[in-house]
């Protein structure tokens, strides 16, 4: 990684004078705006078309109380609620329906929309998770037992009724049973663990310790253990999308993911040093792990393909997440398969081909696929670039201007 | 293999069985001419491990042949990797061990 | 080491090379014999228990003497037991309801207003099963409207359960009973009883017999009267006001069954019939009752569709063939749930065979594939045993919706759905894999085995959503657990278009 660092240095220069990665960097920026632009209204449409489909016919709307609606069929007779609530997920607020009869039993129970990645959310749909509060009594807090490996989805599910449930259980039994929830409480233990793993990334990469070595293989096999096989929480191109889009401020069910993703951003752009990628990724550890036991040869991909074909994928995967309102409904990495056993087969066959060739090349998934290079790659360019900027633009006034040149943070020149 | 056949199964298992000496014979020379000083108990790893693939891949392929294809290709891969993975393991710990032994002879 | 090797002559060097290679080459054949191997031993129409190895009793492999216990787990008594009234049987039930709405009884006035005392009790004790049953009827009609439209595509399977419907019902064989069972449970009987060794030959040689007559599990146990229905005698003259008398002479009860053909089984619904395993149990009832009567004992054969006088699963139990599964029905280790049971109830003194524990309940909580896959949701969910019938502990289950859907499937007679039991990972053929795993599984007294054989359960195999077994008309797929087999697809053998798809498990290539 190192080596790698100092020869983009190296060619620093030349590099960013290049016109085509700075076409791209502006490109991709103004195709993310415009996804986001037009994809704006999609998301309401939907919820209310799937609203009226929840509707009985000839039904009549009595009161109206924000998300509560009541509404009575047959002429009056029939009494039902249809009510919204909603929980917060994996990749944000999920909005839930829930049609209650006059004796509080549970009669439908429709998903308006959702943010969480597309096989997670089958999951949950083919255990049934849904159908299990169908014919439950309001008059207790729904209970369901969590998909594994859905853990978050599932709970934002549960939360999400049992909300809408609350304004009829007070309506029809006075009783009120949910309490409030601040979105403090969505932070856990794991995200000072991720505050804490960054700091001790940050002093490994800096210290001249004898043992500097296995302190590294310390720091990865516990972030494989917690961030990888216990919680799950590696961030992907979801995650980015998560942060981008801002779907991140009402809430997310898990704050990890997106917390080392950001210490990621920060300490690349402030050290230009990757402490992820080279200490604690789970998933590049797993590789790791494997190229101890075979000592593959590092392969180096000349070809521009391999360059440009995950840079590609990356931005489409966030455009679309963008335009569809959704940025976690598609995940292409192999993480899913690797950490919760959840994916499609494509992603099953792509999770083992990594890891049988991961003994046979050093870190493949890092080298060809993973967004997190990209990413890693976009920022150091543009951060080279404005700094290059910066300095054309001193060297222009530096006649006029009193400052010195070298108020560009020193060891970034390094 | 040949199911229901009263002539043709006996033999092919004798066969196959007889295929298991020529394929830890050219184990044993594949050993000498890498230089691992084999003994009794890595042999055992190393005719376990083979079993076990073995007897994963008949297992993957028999729920194949009883029409669990879905079944079958998970079994294979998420056994069949492990395995894999288990088996660059034993290697390496061959390989390992041998070093003292090497330096010894 | 090395040096020895290296003053040796180019005859070694050559047979070393050839060791090598033919070595390395070796491998590779023994990887793909293992896998061809495999794939034949899937297929191998020998791992069809109850088709092939019955005569030897060699169904019934699984050594059930390590797992015996005084009381079966899964028949937890936890109130008063009640025997089983006339009305709890659907079969009673619905012909009465059937009648009445022929007879111009309007079913929309609610069950409190049909005439027959006995159902308006089960409705009384289960109101929410009405509308269930009512539903049952509607549906029927709607089978009708829409089944010749698929004539082509279920020709070969229709064919073949009318066939064995016809054996079934066309037979008098046994013949029902007509006099009372004093009379009646003697009317084969010759001269003197044979006197036996002692009650353990007498139940040897009679397991014997009944592998002989064609059934694969059997067991033998004292007839409990807390499994003897009330007011249910078959003889001529309706048997609804017999009461809850039991002829003295029913001491013991041979209970037996055999297994549906498996390829059609695992295609349920519209391609599975159960009147293969009916048949053939009912045939074997029939046999057995006879060989007594030759030896001069009573014998009162019990068998499918609906010729009992007693409720053969708990019996089944009480004899060591199983336990209780969450659907309902009886599991037992080599068979699973796809066993059809049939009995003889005698007089001969018998040694009587014990429940056994093999953690079917443990089982049972923990995976719910069964219910999750069931068409009209009549299983429970529930983690634990949610129900408690006649005074024994079980998982709740509805039979009025589970007729519903009877009469919803695409089988030509509506009788019938068994998706719960092509599902059951109990439900496996007796090849290697699986018998390898329901011997290790009782075995473990930490779970292990079973929460690993339940992961890859829950995440390795395909199942159909609980709808796509549903027909087209009533927004299904016709889906099954398997796609049908060969020998039943009709575009292999018929002059037909095919214009369907098959949803289910298949080969994988």
């Amino acid at each position: 990684m190192d080596t790698r660092r100092n020869k983009s240095n190296n060619n620093k220069r030349q590099k960013i004078r290049q016109l085509p990665e700075k076409l791209a960097v502006i490109g991709s920026i103004i195709l993310l705006i415009i996804a986001w632009v037009l994809g704006g209204a999609r998301l309401s449409n939907l919820e209310t078309e799937q609203l009226s489909h929840l509707l009985p016919e000839n039904a009549q709307i009595v009161t109206t109380d924000q998300s509560t609606l009541k509404i009575t069929t047959n002429a009056g007779q029939d009494t039902q609620w249809l009510s919204q609530g909603s929980g917060v997920g994996y990749g944000g607020k999920m909005d839930i329906a829930l049609m209650i009869d006059d004796q509080g039993v549970i009669k439908q129970l429709a998903i308006l929309s959702s943010r969480e990645t597309a096989s997670y959310l089958q999951k949950i749909i083919a255990a049934k998770f849904p159908e299990q509060m169908v014919g439950q009594s309001i008059n207790n807090i729904l209970q369901v037992d969590a998909i594994s490996g859905a853990t978050l989805s599932s709970s934002a599910i549960l939360r999400g009724a049992n909300l809408a449930a609350e304004p009829v259980r007070q309506e029809l039994m006075n009783l009120s049973l949910v309490g409030s929830r601040s979105p403090w409480s969505y932070f856990g233990w794991m995200d000072l663990v991720a505050l804490l793993a960054f700091a001790a990334a940050w002093q490994i990469s800096k210290t001249r310790h004898p043992q500097r070595k296995k302190m590294e293989w310390g720091l990865m096999l516990t972030s494989l253990v917690l961030f990888g096989f216990y919680a799950s929480a590696l961030f992907s191109s979801s995650t980015l999308g998560i942060l981008i889009s801002g779907t991140w401020i009402s809430g997310l069910g898990n704050y990890t993911p997106l917390i080392l993703l950001v210490l990621t951003v920060v300490t690349l752009l402030s050290t230009n040093k990757n402490l992820y990628c080279d200490m604690i990724c789970p998933f590049g550890t797993t590789q790791q792990c494997l190229a101890k036991i075979t000592n593959p040869p590092t392969v180096t991909l000349k070809h521009s393909i391999f360059t440009w074909l995950p840079r590609v994928i990356f931005l489409a995967v966030l455009a679309a997440g963008l335009y569809f309102r959704n940025p976690a409904t598609i995940a292409y990495e192999p993480f899913g398969i690797m950490f919760g056993m959840t994916g499609s087969i494509q992603l099953f066959i792509l999770t083992f081909v990594i890891i049988l060739t991961s003994l046979m090349i050093y870190r493949p998934w890092c080298k060809t696929l993973c967004p997190v290079g990209a990413m890693t790659d976009f920022l150091k360019f543009i951060k080279a670039w404005g700094k290059q900027g910066l300095k054309d633009y001193q060297r222009k006034t530096k006649t006029t201007s009193a400052r010195p040149a070298n108020n560009i943070p020193h060891r970034s020149l390094s | 293999m040949f199911p229901q056949s009263t002539l043709l199964d006996p033999p092919f298992w004798m066969l196959l069985g007889a295929l298991q000496v020529l394929v830890f014979a050219g184990a044993g020379q594949w050993a000498k001419h890498v230089q691992l000083a084999m003994n009794w108990w890595k042999w055992s790893l190393v005719g376990g491990w083979w079993f076990s693939l073995l007897l994963t891949i008949a297992g993957a392929f028999t729920l194949l042949g009883e029409n669990e294809g879905n079944a079958g290709w998970y079994f294979l891969g998420f056994v069949g990797t492990g395995l894999i993975v288990g088996g660059a393991i034993l290697l390496k710990v061959l390989f390992v061990l041998n070093k003292p032994a090497a330096n010894q002879s | 080491m090395s040096n020895q090797v290296n003053g040796e002559g180019a005859a070694v060097t050559s047979r070393r090379n050839f060791l090598k290679l033919g070595g390395l080459a070796a491998a590779g054949t023994t990887i793909g014999a293992a896998a061809g191997a495999g794939f034949v031993l899937g297929r191998d129409p020998d791992a069809n228990v109850g088709w092939g190895r019955t005569e030897a009793g060699k169904d019934m492999f699984f050594n059930r003497k390590p797992f015996e216990v005084d009381h079966a787990p899964t028949l937890e008594v936890v109130g008063p037991i009640e025997r089983p009234e006339w009305e709890d049987y659907l079969f009673n039930r619905f012909p009465v309801i059937g009648k009445a709405i022929q007879d111009g009884w309007d079913p929309n006035n609610g069950w409190e207003t049909l005439e027959d005392e006995q159902v308006k009790k089960y409705y009384a004790r289960h109101p929410d099963r009405w509308p269930e049953m009512l539903q049952a009827f509607v549906e029927q009609n709607h089978r009708a409207q829409h089944r010749e439209k698929h004539r082509d595509r279920f020709a070969l399977a229709w064919a073949n359960g009318r066939s064995w419907l016809k054996g079934l019902e066309q037979s008098n064989f046994p013949p029902k009973p007509v006099d009372h069972p004093d009379i009646d449970d003697f009317k084969w009987v010759q001269g003197e009883p044979a006197e036996l060794q002692s009650p353990a030959h007498a139940s040897k040689l009679i397991k014997k017999m009944v592998f002989t007559f064609g059934a694969s599990i059997v067991g033998i146990t004292k007839l409990d009267p807390a499994f003897v229905f009330k007011n249910m005698m078959r003889m001529k003259g309706g048997n609804r006001n017999w009461g809850e008398d039991i002829p003295k002479h029913w001491k013991n009860i041979i209970v037996f069954g055999v297994p549906m053909n498996w390829d059609p089984m695992y295609a349920a619904a519209g391609y599975s019939t159960s009147y293969d395993g009916y048949f053939r149990a009912k045939t074997a009832s029939g046999l057995l009752a006879a060989w007594l009567g030759e030896l001069g004992y009573a014998a009162r054969p019990q068998w499918p569709g609906g010729d009992y006088e007693t409720v053969l699963p708990p019996i089944a139990i009480q004899a060591g063939m199983g336990e209780s599964a969450r659907n309902g029905v009886l599991i037992t280790p080599e068979l699973g749930p796809n066993i059809r049971l049939a009995a003889v109830i005698t007089n001969l003194d018998l040694e009587p065979d014990k429940p056994i524990n093999t953690h079917v309940r443990a089982f049972c909580e923990e995976c719910k594939i069964c219910a999750d896959a069931c068409p009209s949701g009549s299983i429970s969910k529930a983690s634990k045993p949610d129900s408690v019938v006649r005074g024994f502990r079980k998982f709740a289950f509805n039979q009025d919706s589970c007729y519903r859907f009877w009469s919803t499937a695409p089988t030509d007679s509506g009788k019938g759905c068994r998706v719960c039991i092509a599902v059951c990972p109990y439900t496996r053929k007796n090849n290697w894999i699986h018998t390898i795993v329901k011997e290790m599984d009782p075995r473990d007294p930490t779970g292990i085995t079973r929460k690993t054989l339940l992961a890859m359960q829950h995440n390795f195999f395909y199942y159909p959503e609980a709808e796509a077994y549903h027909p087209d008309w009533t927004g299904g797929n016709f889906a099954g657990y398997h796609e049908p087999p060969e020998w039943l697809r009709s575009e292999n053998y018929l002059k037909v278009t095919k214009t369907w798809e098959y949803d289910g498990n298949w080969e994988g290539f």
